[in-house]
């Protein structure tokens, strides 16, 4: 019995585990005027995101007044947003150029100043189909084979003192697809002596211009891209993914650099609902066609960017999100008066097309169930 | 160094000649186990000098030819006094018997390197009694809860084991096992400490005036010893717990001669748990949840002759944790099975081989050689079965993977005593440790096949390297004087060098140490110190639990070693019998101090850490109260802590925007009270209260927006929201306009434990019923902060979240004692 009472009591103790909710009294930061924005070099859209902080969500400003300053001349003045908290700056700065932006808001003004980074030389790419690559797939979290498109990209270092790069790929894909749909159409039939109408369904198929899924970029071979995270196969603990591909010279400094990414893209093979299963066979003008417009780019970029990219790395891989154990996490900003990030980047890109209205039909591994 | 004691012996003998004076040594013993008494005290009552015995038990004290009455003493021990004529250097080795006058709980303050007639300020040695006597979570007598109730020391947050001293941070405490450093030191996420309780003989705690010979952390040094084994009779104990149980057994195997002690701990929480788990079922998953650890002790000790000594000693410790999770399913056409297995394994392993010789009556020398191993590995093993049963097609893929992060330690330390004269002790050393740190290595085995005649099956291991191993080499040599200069002025001058070389570079730091006492009255002291130390490897962490995925780095040629310097003064009276009180004020300045970059946090990776953090300045002032008592049926303490720690980061450092800011555990006010009365020979009790401010933590009550690049300029327009709609809306994250900007809610505790004894024909039985948090305080073991709908103004509002989970909690062990 004295066993059982404190098998009892034990329990009940466990059971007592319990939250409590108490104010929080630290000092009102609601309010906060913040601006974010990732400006390039030799661009006439750049956009600027201006923001207050707020309780449960930032409340965007659209009526801020906004000034770009360019080598200390005041370039432009921007009194309203072009589109829900975003202000677009038609201003052209170049590397090399120091650039101020400030903000202005009911008495409170934010600002950030720096000089443009260097615009990298050249870059060169070139794109290569893999068939039957095996990855491990972060989203997924499992191994998975696949064609993918192999990006090599080559680009002398700026120079020979510390320099900090992101690599930014764009796949500009698309196909034309036969899209099968279904609709009800009146009929009519002679049953018994007696005309009988009725809802049918009918099918029919139209052509129709898909965009290719893209997914993200695997890095997982390409050691200046992997500095921050395990180079090998195993993803246990690779909570880290260096989702924005930014990395730095300490691999070639002074010298040329070899990036290997590969691109996986799905133009619609594999779909669930297969043309065929409708009854609907191809004819020539029925086969799809194939258009792949691969864009690469490096960015140069500040040191601080760099890191605030690597810490966008971290809210990516969800490193930030278990607040239960860390606590808040102080994020960094590089403006004067508020907070955000402002940040300036030259990108030279550079453009491969693979496919250029290609049907696969001229390809017998490419050709359609018919 | 052969010469140099060759020129020691003879500069004694010299000295010995000049002042007629002789020798006598030996090692203090207990009567019953010839255990070592460390910490005793051998004093002529003629001469007035004394000296107290080493940590083998070895003592030496130098004396004037002619008649001498020496009084042997030890807390808790019947003193014996040995009248003689001194005319030859002389060697008595003296076995103290336990005193069952003084056999109820017993607090110590032995008068020796810690006590409060050494000159050395902020230390204290903690006997195993005092251990066992401190009620604590499930029963578990802990080393590191103990220390946590003395003054100066901050516990982590509510209900963990770790330990933060004088505002230092968790990784600056140097944890020695038989004087090697051992590095995971908890158990169960922090909860409980890896020192089994009836494995230890003696715990010293400083976090001041660090004697010459401790190297390699800036904040606290605690030096944990085990026992030998009993030389002459086999003893045995089992305590038999609510969340572990324990054994040790010891004797001798030679008597006189060699000595064993053997002692293990183990958990069965998992066999609790199982029978739950396997009613719990995720999604249709059948899900196990497990943990489980040990400790493992053994220690050989040989006895030579008077003058050599052998000791070797052993250490394993490992946890375990994993999540199991089975899968199957039978269709009618076809079965499947799934089953996922993830595990997390961590642990030391320590071994150590130490040689004591008495080069002469007055040179002592301990030679160590260990060996210290750290793992911790994360694993996966995965595996599909599929069969289609009209069709008999069967396939197969499985993985296993495991990353492995480890540290393995060789070291070597010759260190010696030398009793000059009655004045002087040095003590002077060497100690080298070579570092292995092999942070991140991984292992892949994938399996795919099937019987599908075109089926290219696969089988292949991948052994990854990983981040390239880091050697490192420290080198330490240190020397010190325990100088009484006269009967009221005693000093202890000390320096230390210490070496430590990573990749191409080398730091080398130079630590002087100073403490000086002055007793102008027979009960009254004054002490002073200054301290410095520097530490050359880190702890990645961001979290405020112990995972065993924190890594220990070294520093590299970007970072540099973290120093501290300490400055203490402290005043001590005895007056009263029974007493202690001491008042210590200090002053702490840590230098290149770690913290991560604004926006960043420990990704479990360990390369490229160097990149992650900035370093800066600490600081921490406080005053600490003790009052002790020590002796009678009534023993305890209370102590007070009053202290303020901050960090500093020049604005340059992307830390906190070059601000300072508070450290997260400065805790304002924290309260210690022990309290053990022994009320007759079957039952005594134990009660502990604690009181501590609130902790700091990061908190936040608003949103910023937060924008993420795109893949072109201009990709936040509406004209690209086909592309990919994750750029169009910038997302939200918490805006903290400063570190450590809440303190959390105050802490306090009381504990409380009845032990009730009784002897049995062939064993004693002890059996102790604690109760954790006695009035049930709701004390927050978690805090985070979240928004909730505020029904007053129908908008949010932010909150502190606390979760309290270690609430009252009731616990028994019995222990049998053969």
């Amino acid at each position: 019995m004295k066993r059982f009472c404190y098998i009892i009591l034990l329990i009940v103790s466990l059971l007592s585990s319990c939250t409590e909710d108490i104010d929080l009294e630290v000092e009102n930061t609601v309010g906060t005027l913040c601006a974010s924005g990732f400006l390039y070099s030799d661009c006439d859209s750049n956009l600027l995101y201006v923001s207050q902080t707020g309780v449960v969500s930032p409340k965007e400003i659209s009526d801020a007044l906004v000034r770009v300053y360019v080598n200390g001349k005041l370039s432009e003045e921007i009194t309203h947003s072009y589109s829900k908290g975003f202000y677009k700056l038609t201003s052209i700065f170049h590397s090399g150029d120091r650039v101020k932006v400030e903000v202005e808001y009911k008495g409170k003004t934010l600002y950030r100043e720096s000089v443009l980074p260097e615009m990298p030389k050249e870059v060169n790419a070139s794109v290569t189909l893999v068939k039957n690559k095996t990855y491990y797939n972060t989203e997924q979290e499992e191994y998975e084979t696949h064609d993918m498109f192999r990006i090599d990209v080559n680009f002398p270092d700026i120079s020979s003192d510390d320099n900090y790069y992101r690599l930014y790929t764009f796949v500009d894909g698309y196909y034309t697809d036969i899209k099968t749909e279904s609709r009800y159409v009146k009929d009519s039939a002679v049953i018994d002596g007696r005309m009988v109408y009725f809802d049918k369904t009918e099918f029919y198929s139209e052509k129709t211009v898909e965009r290719c899924n893209i997914y993200q970029p695997y890095i997982k071979e390409c050691p200046p891209l992997t500095d921050e995270e395990m180079s090998a196969e195993n993803e246990i603990t690779s909570s880290l993914y260096n989702h924005y591909m930014t990395f730095n010279n300490s691999r070639f400094r002074g010298s040329d650099c070899n990036l290997t990414v590969y691109q996986r893209l799905n133009f619609g093979y594999g779909n669930e609902y297969p043309p065929e299963t409708c009854g609907l066979t191809y004819d020539d003008e029925e086969v799809p066609e194939y258009n792949y417009i691969q864009y690469v780019g490096i960015e140069s970029v500040d040191f601080d960017t760099y890191y605030l990219l690597k810490t966008l790395n971290g809210f990516e891989s969800g490193s930030f999100e278990s607040k239960e154990l860390t606590g808040s996490v102080k994020m960094r900003r590089n403006v004067t008066g508020g907070s955000g990030n402002i940040v300036f980047i030259a990108r030279k890109v550079t453009k491969v097309v693979v496919y250029d209205h290609y049907k696969p039909s001229a390809e017998k591994s490419y050709i359609l169930v018919k | 160094m052969k010469y140099l004691l060759a020129f020691l012996i003879v500069l004694s003998g010299i000295e010995s000649y000049a002042q007629k004076k002789f020798t006598v040594s030996g090692y203090f013993t207990d009567d019953k186990s010839s255990e070592t008494l460390i910490g005793a005290t051998v004093y002529d009552n003629l001469s007035k000098h004394g000296a107290i015995s080493n940590v083998f038990g070895f003592y030496s004290i130098t004396l004037s030819e002619g008649s001498h009455s020496l009084q042997y003493s030890y807390v808790g021990y019947t003193p014996e006094v040995v009248d003689f004529v001194l005319t030859k250097d002389t060697v008595i080795n003296v076995k103290l018997k336990e005193s069952t006058a003084l056999g109820e709980v017993v607090v110590t303050a032995e008068k020796n390197e810690t006590g409060i007639s050494s000159p050395k300020m902020g230390s204290l040695d903690l006997p195993v009694k005092m251990i066992e006597h401190t009620p604590t979570l499930l029963g578990e007598t802990d080393v590191m809860r103990t220390i946590q109730l003395t003054p100066g020391v901050q516990q982590g947050s509510a209900g963990s084991s770790a330990i933060y001293v004088r505002g230092g941070g968790g990784d600056e405490n140097l944890v020695l096992l038989d004087g090697s450093p051992i590095y995971k030191v908890d158990h169960m996420f922090g909860f409980f400490s890896v020192f089994t309780p009836e494995a230890i003989k003696k715990v010293s705690f400083y976090k001041t005036s660090f004697p010459a010979r401790y190297n390699g952390r800036v904040s606290s040094v605690i030096d944990v010893r085990t026992k030998d084994g009993d030389m002459q009779n086999f003893n045995k104990s089992i305590s038999i717990g609510l969340l572990t149980s324990r054994f040790t057994f010891d004797g001798p195997i030679v008597k006189d001669k060699t000595s064993f002690s053997i002692s293990g701990r183990t958990t069965y929480l998992s066999l609790l748990t199982t029978p739950l788990m396997s009613l719990l079922k995720i999604d249709g998953e059948k899900v196990n949840v497990g943990y489980w650890f040990y400790d493992f002790n053994a220690k050989i000790n040989h006895k030579f002759s008077d003058n050599d000594r052998l000791y070797v000693s052993f250490y394993r410790g490992v946890d375990k944790f994993w999540v199991k999770d089975k899968y199957e399913y039978n269709e009618e056409y076809r079965k499947y099975d799934d089953k996922d297995k993830y595990y997390l394994r961590w642990g030391n392993l320590l071994t150590t081989a130490r040689w004591n010789h008495v080069f002469a009556p007055r040179l002592f020398s301990n030679a160590t050689l260990s060996y210290n191993k750290y793992k911790m590995s994360v694993g996966n093993e995965y595996e599909y079965t599929e069969i289609y049963k009209d069709t008999n097609f069967k396939s197969l893929e499985c993985y296993e993977s495991e990353y492995n992060s480890s540290i393995v330690d060789l070291g070597f330390s010759d260190d010696f005593d030398f009793m000059l004269n009655e004045k002087h002790d040095i003590k002077f050393g060497v100690n080298y440790i070579n570092h292995n740190f092999d942070p991140e290595t991984s292992h892949l085995k994938l399996v795919s096949k099937s019987n599908l005649p075109d089926n290219i099956p696969i089988d292949s291991v991948v052994n990854n390297p990983g981040t390239k191993a880091i050697y490192a080499n420290e080198l330490s040599v240190y020397v010190e004087d325990d100088w009484k200069i006269c009967n009221t002025l005693h000093l202890n001058p000390g320096f230390a060098y210490t070496m430590f070389s990573v990749g191409k570079k080398i730091y080398s730091n130079y630590q002087p140490r100073f403490s000086l006492k002055y007793s102008p009255l027979e009960d009254w002291s004054f002490k002073g110190s200054y301290t410095r130390m520097s530490q050359c490897v880190h702890l990645l962490s961001s979290t405020p639990i112990s995972l065993p995925t924190d890594l220990w780095v070294p520093i590299t040629e970007n970072i540099k070693p973290e120093t501290s310097d300490q400055f203490s003064v402290g005043v001590y009276y005895t007056g009263i019998k029974n007493w202690e009180f001491s008042l210590e004020g200090y002053y702490k300045k840590l230098n290149n101090v770690l913290e991560y970059k604004d926006g960043m946090s420990f990704m479990g990776f360990s390369s490229n850490w160097q990149d992650l953090v900035s370093m800066g300045e600490g600081t921490s002032k406080g005053l600490e109260l003790l009052i002790k008592k020590n002796t009678g049926k009534a023993t305890g303490w209370i102590s007070y802590t009053l202290s303020k720690s901050d960090r500093d980061f020049v604005s340059d450092s992307q830390v906190n925007n070059g601000d300072p800011f508070p450290f997260t555990y400065d805790r304002r006010h924290n309260v210690g009270v022990v309290y053990n009365q022994k009320f007759n020979d079957r039952i005594d009790l134990d009660l502990t209260w604690t009181f501590y401010s609130g902790a700091h933590a990061t908190v936040s009550n608003s949103q910023e927006a937060i924008l993420f690049p795109g893949t072109r300029p201009g990709e936040y327009t509406d004209a690209y929201s086909d592309l990919d709609d994750s750029y169009n809306n910038p997302s939200n994250t918490d805006y903290v306009e400063n570190r450590n900007n809440y303190t959390l809610p105050s802490t306090h505790l009381m504990c409380l434990g009845v032990n009730f004894h009784k002897q049995k024909k062939r064993c004693e039985r002890v059996f102790n019923l604690s109760v954790y948090n006695l009035y049930n305080a709701k004390n927050p073991n978690f805090c985070f902060s979240k928004s909730v709908y505020n029904s007053e103004t129908g908008g949010e509002r932010t909150i502190l979240r606390k979760i309290t989970f270690l609430t009252i909690i009731p616990s028994f062990t019995i222990t049998y004692k053969f």
